[in-house]
């Protein structure tokens, strides 16, 4: 992290090298991002509005209440499990892949950094798309859920849009926002970890891919919740 | 296009390949002794993960109700709907999505170790079948300890969230627990259990599948990992909503 800050500071950034991270990770992943979120938000409808019905027998709060969870809670977790799953486990293998090749002793000896070289470049194409991807994909979530209500509760668009905005709240979109942020600098740092310093050899490259998949996602379970209780229950 | 079609292909060598396990495992019977140090690899270890994860979610469930039901006025009923809405549908999805990343990837990256390492090339020359005493175990191992974590993570979410409601909002905590029965009924548990069955099933299917056909060395193990994780993703997400799709269906009556 404070080597991230150095480079940002002293821009001696390689912006190819970004921009080459950005596609691979924000472009690729995109379909299938929006093929979760948008059967997500189908699911949510389904389930909310059965459990609305045991307490009130009315289906005006579905949208607004199924807009809020994906806001705060289910939309970026998601999006962020299958980035940890696509992203995480691409860059630690690569890395491994690097360091087993020994290109890793290859840039020491010729005095680069490799964590200037490979990780900055990284964590800073994911951190930009990973706020993109989160950003597009609560937006997809809630025109899903749109066409949702409208098929499986029968509410119009307009009426939709009416009750929209019962609960939700600016700070709502913020939390998804922020959420992003997070889990986008947290899923780099925690692969490149796992793809640097894992053993060598072969077998090195499918260690550092599980154990990076399975670090990050025992991670954003864990700071979604302390996230969630800081921003509401505070 | 091409890429859809490839995926359609996958799909249909996944079934085949399920297919020819399930028949060798009837045939033969299933490998008792194999079967059981995979239960321990896959049960065990996931175990503490499975159960922390469990706790989290219930408590960020509980959290999240909480909040939102306080804004007309019933927070009283947080506990009922918050244990119905992790068990039928938050919680068998994201304590999947954490199998899938620790009992998922770890089954595909050792199948592909075996088969970039000719392990498994070199069981066929002995005559063995591979799918009997590599494959076979794994599968019925992944499933059934899926099956089993899923409930216990389940189980453990109830005791998060009523801890989540008892420390941030000064909820009596056997409050909270005495509004479940009212609002979790036998179909909502049983909603939960089938969901929690057929993504064991997925989970599976999809890393067994994965790891047996790798290809392209040390190199493709890793990208297979990640493939089949997004894979069990998916498949965990999509399954989830045409399952609670059919519940509704049925209960309701209504076809949509």
């Amino acid at each position: 992290m404070g080597c991230l800050g150095t480079e940002c500071l002293q821009l001696r950034l390689r912006t190819r090298a970004v921009l080459d991270q950005i596609f691979s990770m924000g472009v690729i992943g995109t379909p299938s991002t929006f093929l979760c979120m948008a059967f997500l938000s189908s699911v949510m409808v389904v389930e909310l509005s059965f459990h609305m019905r045991l307490i009130a027998p009315q289906d005006a709060m579905v949208p607004s209440f199924t807009t809020v969870l994906l806001l705060r809670e289910l939309g970026p977790v998601v999006t962020a499990m299958l980035a940890s799953s696509r992203i995480g486990g691409a860059i630690a293998a690569e890395l491994s892949t690097l360091n087993t090749t020994g290109q890793m002793d290859a840039l020491l000896l010729s005095g680069v950094d490799p964590i200037r070289y490979w990780v900055v470049p990284r964590v800073l194409g994911c951190l930009i798309s990973s706020i993109a991807l989160g950003v597009l994909a609560v937006g997809g979530a809630i025109v899903v859920t749109a066409f949702s209500t409208a098929s499986y509760l029968g509410l119009t668009p307009p009426l939709f849009l009416a009750h929209l905005f019962l609960f939700t709240e600016t700070t709502d979109f913020y939390c998804a926002i922020f959420k992003s942020v997070i889990f986008g600098l947290l899923i780099p740092l925690v692969a490149s970890y796992q793809g640097m310093y894992a053993p060598r050899g072969s077998l090195g490259v499918g260690i550092a891919a599980t154990q990076s998949v399975v670090h990050n996602s025992v991670a954003i379970i864990l700071i979604d919740f302390l996230v969630s209780s800081f921003w509401y229950a505070i | 296009m091409r890429e859809w079609s490839n995926k359609i292909e996958h799909l249909g060598s996944a079934v085949r390949f399920a297919r020819d396990t399930l028949r060798v495992v009837i045939r033969e019977g299933i490998p008792w002794r194999l079967t059981l140090d995979q239960l321990y690899d896959c049960g065990v270890q996931a175990f503490s993960t499975t159960v922390s994860t469990g706790f989290f979610v219930g408590a960020i469930m509980a959290l999240q109700i909480e909040l939102q039901l306080r804004s007309f006025g019933a927070e009283g009923t947080v506990g009922g709907i918050a244990t119905s809405v992790t068990i039928r549908n938050v919680g068998p999805v994201l304590i999947g999505f954490i199998l899938v990343g620790k009992v998922g990837a770890l089954t595909t990256a050792v199948l592909g170790t075996m088969r970039v390492t000719d392990q498994i090339d070199s069981l066929v020359c002995l005559g063995v079948s591979p799918l009997r005493v590599i494959v076979a175990p794994r599968m019925i191992a992944v499933v059934f300890s899926s099956f089993i974590l899923l409930m216990i993570g389940l189980v453990i979410s109830v005791g998060g969230g009523a801890t989540m409601a008892s420390l941030g909002f000064g909820l009596n905590p056997i409050h909270y627990v005495s509004q479940i029965p009212r609002f979790v009924t036998p179909w909502s548990v049983g909603v939960g259990l089938i969901k929690s069955i057929i993504f064991g099933c997925a989970l599976g299917l999809t890393s067994c599948y994965r790891g047996y056909f790798v290809t392209g060395g040390a190199g493709g193990v890793g990208r297979t990992v990640r493939d089949a994780a997004i894979t069990s993703l998916i498949a965990i997400i999509t399954l989830d909503f045409f399952i609670s799709w059919a519940a509704s269906a049925i209960r309701n009556g209504v076809s949509y």
